[in-house]
């Protein structure tokens, strides 16, 4: 039984603070929510470097070397044709199509990664919508919100309010955020 | 195509019984096919049931599969009882036939698929044709299928059926028995066919008083005047040129249209090299094919040629010790003189091995010149040989047929029997035919198709085709060669012997039996033994061996069949002695050329007269010199066009005398100034579907009786209005680029290091496919010396390959579809240009720019070279065609072959694949006769020979310019060309290494006039 | 009506150039001003426009069908020239496409802040071109209904694509541009979406922007990984751009058609993508910034840096002429040479003067700074380059097949009326395609421009301090 804390901030610099006071207070669950990106949420958070890049670079050179493979394959062993007596084999005509399937898969691990992998979408609802002013959060509002215990929540909800939060609602979750 | 089971409903059994063949018949012809068949014959001889009960079978078979609109056709047909080993499905069978041109045999062999006759290529062994083949001979199989040919027989709102037809003949013949025929007329072209002869003499003798009267607007009465003059009689002339070291022509465009050109194309050829190079000097107005092959072209009025001729002569009279022509000489001024002396001591030089022509539109008294200088010269009997003439109408002129037209005015003829072609289109316009034609109460015509003749007439008979009908004719020799069908009649037809000899009551017999029995009497043969008369319609195969040996007649008839001519039938020549002061005195009267525009009349290359102009294969080839399709026009030079400011494709108003015609003019390089130059044959009233697809005019109606060939004082008037000629070469100039290389005679010993910079390897960083040890490495070379130009390379690949036609919007698009195109170019003076012509198709090139181009290997390499288009693998990006250095790709724009008439399918060669829109397609070497080839070595056990395949192009070839065989062999022709000195490969410098090679083209100018 | 024109801007440093964010409106108003094309009422004139582009729409189908249906002999083409207009709108098309992937790529890796407020926009040129441009690839084929052939599949034929031709890199390289910038695209749109989805007064928005925003609740962990991502994908695409019009070229330069064997095409090429691609962003930027108020965030700064990269790449091109020039002249090559003096005084000499003066001549003018802040002469500079590189194009395309080895098989090309209907309906189904990208998505990124705004707003607190120290001193 937990729930999710959401307060609501008017400065960038309160909101920043109050996730470090949170952290600092050993409780995890704490989230920031805002229109943009804000600097400094990361070691706010202590979040960890992104493994995006890693994924990507994987990907890519899967990519590349199956696209090389297949025209080798296909064009110079599978059915290796006299072509204007070219080599059924010739590597540099085999460069577009290599470097083109390297960024395909690159990118969409990218993408299939962010919005699958790391952000477990889709999810069309989550408790956090369960409040109405909490829509401010893509316009011009800034949120935190900290997932505990149904017991501490009250208190959490003290502190925010204690750092500057301009409003606070407590919403009754399931699971973690 | 139906299974051949199929019963066919015929008619009642009276006709039956006359049609059906008997055993002994069966017998006949099933050896007709046989025995010792002339090169190029597919196939072994047919062994019991006849070939031609098989064709009835077929055509009866075909007809149900093929024309809902046509009857079924007469015969009764029975399926096979053993199917002869001729017609194993698949395996096409190759008869000897004669088609006639002018009258005159031409010796072909037909191929014929199942009995569907698809492909005419020449028989070597017809003194008329060493061979090859011209244009509108690969484009007869399109005219046997054509959908819009007549059907039936029909007048004054009746139609019959065959028996009703020959009755109501019958009763019109005994109508004019009374009074000896004098109220009958024939209206006939001149023809060389003895059975045709003897059913005229028969039908004079029971009409006394009716007259054959023969009319040909292509007719050569001029030569035979000219002959008579020469020689007091109307003699026939046949050109050898096979020995002729020096060749004058006096405008006769002898290796396209005049005397036997096949023939004399292949021995020009022949004489196109070195050692034994010839030399032609060719006086014309026009731009002819012969013009383009010649030496030293004097471009003049055709009405000058008469008097250079005479120049020459009073040359060859004062220098060159033959006084007996001074009297005929008459010397000339200037250029002219200077010519004439160079070509008389040239013609001096080689007394007895050289010739001089003269072409169908010169007067008489100039061919009697011709043969006079022949005479002084020496060459009767060796390059010129007489013969009688086997014309059975030496006067087809056009006085005959002004005569003809003066009595039906009188309302003299109460019965006009017709089988001309369209003499209503081709009389001269002085003579009023069409308003005569219509005074005859009765005119009966004989036509192929629904021509303007045949709608006016008030009987009109669908003739059968050649290749359906029974029949002879001879060749300027005398020699005979037989007709024979390659398949029953499609349609409900019948031929000119059946309707001739309806007039005597004979028809019943059927054109078999009469030209069959004519034979067996002409011969000397005894009567054919009773015994070998079988009962009507019995379906028991014959005992062949058994006839065969019953009637030694037999034997030579099939003998004559299987070889397409009869053995030893020519004519003896003639030594005849020319009567000079006679022809000086025809000289003398000779008009002097006057001032002023002349016109002159052409048989044009594609449509002759006038009777190609429905052939869309014939339409759409580009014409030999102005590559001009689907239309004709005035030609002219540019000078004179320049100063009548008039422009191609301009229109003009020609006006000859009180007669006026619209045509749009041409301008030709190298035609003759002050000249204009009218091809005959174009705008037909009502022409067909493909008739009226071109610009319409019809020189006709310019054409008097005087002057058939050329008239003078011809105004020309610009109009103001253009119209669109579809021409498919567009660039008759060679930017200085080595494209079609021409050499001196003398140049070709220096002229090694030039030419090898067109040749041998070229550095590449690619390593080349090593052929050497295939078996066989396809390759093809173009001699240049020796091509002429004509096209029939591009129809006989048109017919072997199934390449559709695209019309005149098509050409105007250049979207032709042509695998194989002749380019031709001009070098030297606009005014006076050469010529060189190039056949052009794909090369099969070792690295081709069109294969790496392609991404989905539609076009590859086999391993014996052959740069293959697979059509079924074929998406249509057409990068290969942007990226072919030699544009010889064709593209299916549209579904050419989507609704093709069923007639039209049986044309199609089933050996090749019949594309679909889309698809890329281009030469493929005939890989389909390569494959047969294969296919009959391999059953043999052996290689295939060293010349075995001959492509479709390159067996059309007339003058053998083209040559294709195994390069990985060094006996074979195609070998000796590709190591020759003169040979080279285009667009060398690509390093494209093709397959195909061209040899240099060769002229032998006359030091003295260089 | 926004609350952003009453914002007061700060005085400005008079020796910087135009503001790329005029005032500093606050989020909420930002957002409204953003949004309000999305959320208002149907326009009439939007309306209006719609209609009648759906008109040309028509006529383009209609052309379509054509061509499918009856063979693409409805078109001009013909032997020698086989490709023509098809072609010619294909590389037209791609080449415009680049310009987006650029501006939102390129320019995001070098930081530069004007590109923010275009780069949507660019981006959605850049996809709808692309959707143009991938179509005639596929109906120029004479038989479309296999163009699938040229992908690499197991079939039971065996038949593989032949990876030696340029035609199956093209395959591969439009396809991926297309995908990535697909990606690209949506990555940079969730954050907004989810913005639509919080804006949007009624359920239906709210439903159907809630589903595409995939629910994104601007949570610091996801903007974390956005940002990466993001970036590696503008690291990904700016390779991709160039290789694509790189290949796009090689369709020609590994032929040997004298005019289409050039060494010097890559870059060219790619000169020309930018080129065109820059003029038609102003071509439909100029407008749309009128029409729904986003003067304050496309600013005339960013006209000006456009206007100079048109400039800039336009001299590319030019020196790409000259050097074609050159070699023709310097490799000797009697064809070469011939096909080059062909376009000057052959029977396309008309397309080649207005090549030349469209695109070298007529941008010499943003040389003047006054001429590239004018919207109007902007405008019409844009217009031309268009005009002038589809006359780049058919020329170096069509133009070079009139004439190549074999003068007896030279002739002329001509369109019929379904070449013509398939360009200009192309250019309407664009245009259909873009007015529905305007009404219904945010045309500007709201996210990176309220980011943008507080970078500005940092700055002009540290000018002001500094200003104040000065002061103090």
């Amino acid at each position: 039984m937990t729930s999710l804390v959401l307060g609501e901030f008017g400065e960038e610099a309160a909101l920043l603070e109050a996730a470090r006071v949170l952290r600092a207070k050993g409780i995890d669950g704490v989230d920031l929510h805002s229109p943009y990106p804000l600097h400094g949420a990361e070691e706010a958070l202590g979040l960890r470097r992104s493994t995006v890049p890693l994924v990507a670079l994987v990907a890519g050179v899967t990519g590349a070397v199956s696209g090389y493979l297949l025209q080798w394959w296909t064009v110079g062993v599978d059915w290796p044709l006299n072509v204007g007596n070219r080599p059924p084999h010739s590597p540099p005509a085999f460069i577009p199509v290599t470097f083109e399937l390297g960024v395909l898969f690159a990118s969409l691990s990218i993408f299939v990664g962010l919005l699958f992998a790391y952000f477990g979408f889709p999810r069309v609802h989550h408790p956090v919508f369960e409040v109405e002013a909490f829509r401010s959060a893509t316009i011009d509002g800034l949120w935190l919100s900290a997932a505990v215990g149904r017991t501490e929540a009250d208190g959490v909800a003290a502190d925010l309010r204690r750092l500057g939060a301009r409003q606070i609602s407590i919403v009754p979750t399931e699971e973690a955020p | 195509m139906p299974s051949l089971g199929l019963p066919i409903y015929g008619q009642p059994s009276g006709l039956d019984a006359r049609r059906w063949r008997t055993l002994e018949e069966h017998a006949g012809q099933a050896a007709g096919a046989s025995s010792e068949f002339p090169d190029g014959a597919a196939t072994e001889p047919p062994e019991g049931v006849s070939r031609r009960g098989f064709l009835q079978v077929l055509g009866a078979s075909v007809a149900l599969a093929g024309l809902e609109a046509c009857k079924p056709p007469r015969e009764n047909v029975v399926s096979y009882v053993r199917q002869p080993p001729s017609v194993t499905p698949s395996i096409p069978s190759t008869y000897a036939t004669a088609l006639s041109r002018d009258g005159y045999a031409i010796g072909v062999l037909v191929t014929s698929w199942e009995g569907r006759p698809t492909k005419v290529e020449g028989n070597r062994d017809h003194p008329a044709t060493g061979g090859g083949t011209d244009a509108i001979l690969q484009a007869v199989p399109l005219d046997l299928y054509d959908p819009a040919r007549l059907s039936g027989f029909a007048g004054k709102g009746r139609s019959w059926g065959l028996t009703g037809l020959f009755t109501e003949l019958s009763a019109i013949a005994r109508e004019h028995a009374a009074d000896g025929g004098a109220r009958l007329r024939f209206l006939v072209e001149p023809t060389t066919s003895p059975t045709l002869a003897e059913l005229r003499k028969r039908i004079l003798a029971r009409f006394p008083r009716s007259r054959f009267d023969a009319w040909s607007a292509a007719g050569e009465d001029a030569g035979r005047a000219g002959a008579a003059l020469a020689f007091g009689r109307p003699l026939e002339a046949t050109w050898h040129l096979a020995d002729a070291d020096v060749i004058l022509s006096l405008e006769a465009d002898f290796l396209a249209l005049e005397g036997e050109p096949l023939r004399q194309a292949a021995e020009f050829g022949a004489r196109r090299e070195p050692p034994r190079m010839n030399r032609l000097y060719v006086a014309e107005a026009p731009y002819t094919v012969t013009g383009g092959a010649a030496d030293h072209r004097l471009r003049m009025r055709s009405s000058e040629v008469g008097a250079f001729g005479r120049a020459v002569a009073a040359e060859l009279a004062a220098r060159h010790g033959l006084a007996q022509l001074a009297p005929l000489g008459a010397p000339a001024q200037g250029e002219r003189a200077k010519a004439a002396a160079a070509i008389a001591k040239d013609l001096a030089g080689a007394r007895g091995r050289s010739l001089v022509l003269a072409g169908v539109r010169q007067p008489p008294a100039v061919h009697a010149l011709a043969a006079a200088m022949n005479d002084a010269l020496g060459n009767s009997g060796k390059t010129v040989r007489w013969h009688a003439s086997p014309v059975l109408d030496p006067d087809a002129g056009t006085a005959t047929i002004a005569r003809l037209a003066k009595e039906l005015e009188a309302g003299q003829v109460d019965t006009l029997v017709v089988t001309a072609w369209n003499p209503l289109h081709t009389a001269p316009a002085d003579v009023d035919l069409r308003r005569a034609f219509r005074k005859a109460p009765r005119s009966i015509v004989l036509a192929l198709r629904d021509d303007e003749t045949a709608r006016a007439a008030t009987i009109r008979l669908a003739a059968t085709h050649p290749l359906e009908s029974w029949g002879d004719l001879r060749s300027r020799d005398g020699t005979v060669a037989v007709v024979q069908p390659l398949i029953a009649p499609l349609h409900e037809t019948i031929t000119e012997v059946e309707l001739l000899a309806a007039f005597v009551d004979d028809a019943v017999r059927g054109p078999w039996r009469i030209v069959r029995d004519g034979w067996r009497t002409r011969g000397g043969f005894p009567p054919a033994p009773p015994t070998a008369v079988g009962p009507t319609g019995s379906t028991s195969p014959p005992d062949t061996n058994r006839t065969l040996r019953a009637d030694p007649f037999d034997r030579a008839w099939e003998g004559w069949l299987a070889a397409g001519v009869v053995a030893k039938s020519a004519a003896a020549a003639e030594a005849p002695k020319a009567d000079l002061a006679r022809v000086a005195q025809a000289l003398r009267t000779l008009p002097a050329p006057g001032a002023g525009l002349e016109v002159g009349f052409a048989l044009d290359a594609k449509v002759h007269d006038g009777r190609g102009l429905e052939n869309a294969w014939l339409q759409e080839l580009p014409h030999p010199v102005t590559k001009l399709t689907w239309d004709a026009a005035a030609m002219l030079s540019p000078a004179t066009a320049k100063k009548l400011g008039l422009a191609s494709g301009e229109v003009a108003e020609l006006k000859l005398g009180e007669r006026r015609l619209d045509v749009p003019v041409l301008v030709v390089p190298g035609h003759a100034d002050d000249a204009v130059t009218l091809p005959l044959g174009y705008g037909q009233a009502g022409p067909g579907a493909v008739g009226k697809v071109g610009v319409q005019f019809d020189a006709y109606l310019l054409r008097s009786a005087a002057a058939p060939w050329i008239a003078a004082g011809l105004e020309v008037r610009p109009t103001g209005r253009r119209v669109d000629l579809a021409i498919t070469q567009g660039h008759f100039d060679m930017e200085g680029r080595a494209i079609a290389l021409g050499l001196d005679l003398g140049e070709l010993d220096h002229a090694k290091a030039e030419l090898d910079e067109h040749r041998g390897a070229q550095a590449s960083i690619l390593t080349p496919v090593d052929y050497s040890q295939q078996e066989y490495r396809w390759g093809m070379a173009i001699d240049l010396s020796r091509c002429i130009g004509c096209g029939a390379c591009t129809l006989a690949c048109q017919a072997e390959n199934n390449i559709p036609v695209v019309g005149k919007e098509g050409v105007l698009r250049s979207r032709e579809m042509h695998w194989l195109r002749v380019d031709r170019y001009f070098t030297g003076t606009a005014e006076d240009p050469q010529s060189v012509s190039q056949p052009l198709a794909c090369v099969h090139c070792e690295a081709a720019p069109c294969e790496y181009v392609c991404p989905v290997n539609a076009t590859v390499h086999s391993e014996e070279g052959l740069n293959e288009m697979v059509y079924n693998r074929c998406v249509g990006t057409r990068y290969c065609s942007n990226n072919c250095p030699y544009k010889v790709r064709r593209f299916n724009w549209f579904d050419y072959r989507g609704e093709m008439a069923p007639t039209l399918q049986m044309l199609m060669n089933p050996d090749v694949t019949v594309r679909a829109r889309g698809v890329m397609e281009k030469c493929t070497y005939c890989t389909q006769r390569i494959e047969r080839a294969r296919i009959g070595a391999r059953t043999a056990g052996r290689k295939i020979g060293p010349d075995e395949v001959v492509p479709a192009c390159a067996q059309a070839c007339p003058s053998q310019a083209i040559v294709f065989g195994n390069l990985n062999d060094p006996a074979s022709a195609v070998s000796r060309k590709h190591h020759d000195a003169r040979a080279y490969e285009l667009l060398h410098e690509l390093g494209t290494r093709p397959r195909t090679a061209y040899l240099v083209k060769l002229r032998n100018p006359n030091p003295e006039l260089a | 009506m926004s609350t952003t024109a009453h914002v007061p801007a700060p005085p400005g440093d008079p020796l910087e150039s135009a503001p790329v964010l005029v005032g500093r409106p606050d989020d909420r108003a930002l957002t409204e001003s953003l949004l309000r094309p999305v959320l208002e009422p149907t326009r009439k004139g939007w309306a209006a426009l719609l209609l009648l582009l759906l008109g040309g729409m028509g006529f383009w189908l209609l052309a379509l069908y054509k061509t499918l249906f009856v063979g693409i002999g409805v078109w001009g083409n013909n032997i020698p020239v086989a490709w023509a207009f098809d072609i010619t709108n294909f590389v037209w098309w791609i080449g415009i496409g680049h310009a987006g992937t650029l501006i939102s790529a390129i320019l995001l890796l070098f930081q530069q802040r004007w590109r923010t407020s275009i780069n949507r926009f660019a981006e959605a040129m850049t996809l709808f071109a692309v959707a143009m441009a991938g179509m005639y690839p596929i109906i120029h084929l004479g038989r479309p209904w296999l163009f699938w052939w040229l992908i690499p599949y197991p079939s039971t034929n065996y038949l593989w694509p032949n990876f030696k031709s340029a035609l199956p890199w093209d395959v591969f390289a439009i396809s991926t541009y297309g995908t990535v910038s697909v990606l690209f695209w949506y990555i940079g749109l969730v954050p907004d979406l989810a913005t639509l989805r919080d804006a949007a007064k009624d359920r239906t928005r709210r439903i159907v922007y809630g589903i595409l925003s995939f629910g994104w609740r601007g949570s610091a962990r996801h903007w974390q990984h956005w940002r990466v991502g993001y970036l590696l994908l503008a690291g990904l695409s700016t390779p991709l751009v160039v290789s694509v019009h790189t290949i796009v070229s090689f369709d020609f330069a590994i032929s040997q058609l004298p005019g289409w064997h050039t060494t010097i095409f890559p870059p060219y090429f790619v000169a020309g993508a930018i080129f065109s691609g820059f003029a038609m962003v102003l071509t439909l930027m100029i407008p749309a910034r009128k029409a729904f108020g986003f003067e304050q965030v496309v600013t005339l700064r960013h006209l000006d840096n456009m206007a100079k990269v048109i400039l800039a790449t336009g001299l590319m091109v030019a020196y790409g002429y000259v050097m074609e020039w050159f070699i023709a002249w310097y490799s000797g090559n009697a064809n070469e040479w011939f096909a080059f003096w062909n376009r000057v005084a052959g029977p396309y000499q008309l397309v080649y003067a207005v090549q030349i003066f469209c695109n070298v001549v007529a941008p010499q003018i943003l040389w003047v700074r006054a001429a590239r802040t004018n919207v109007l002469v902007l405008f019409c500079v844009a217009i031309l380059v268009n005009v002038g590189m589809w006359a780049e194009r058919f020329v170096i395309i069509a133009v070079s097949l009139t004439r190549d080895f074999i003068p007896s098989s030279w002739a002329n090309y001509s369109p019929t009326w379904v070449d013509w209907t398939l360009l200009f309906g192309s250019m309407a189904t664009f245009g259909v395609l873009f007015l529905l990208f305007l009404r219904f998505i945010p045309a500007i990124p709201i996210s990176e421009v309220k980011e943008l705004r507080k970078e500005l707003e940092h700055e002009d607190h540290h000018r002001a301090a500094t200003r104040a120290a000065g002061e103090g001193a």
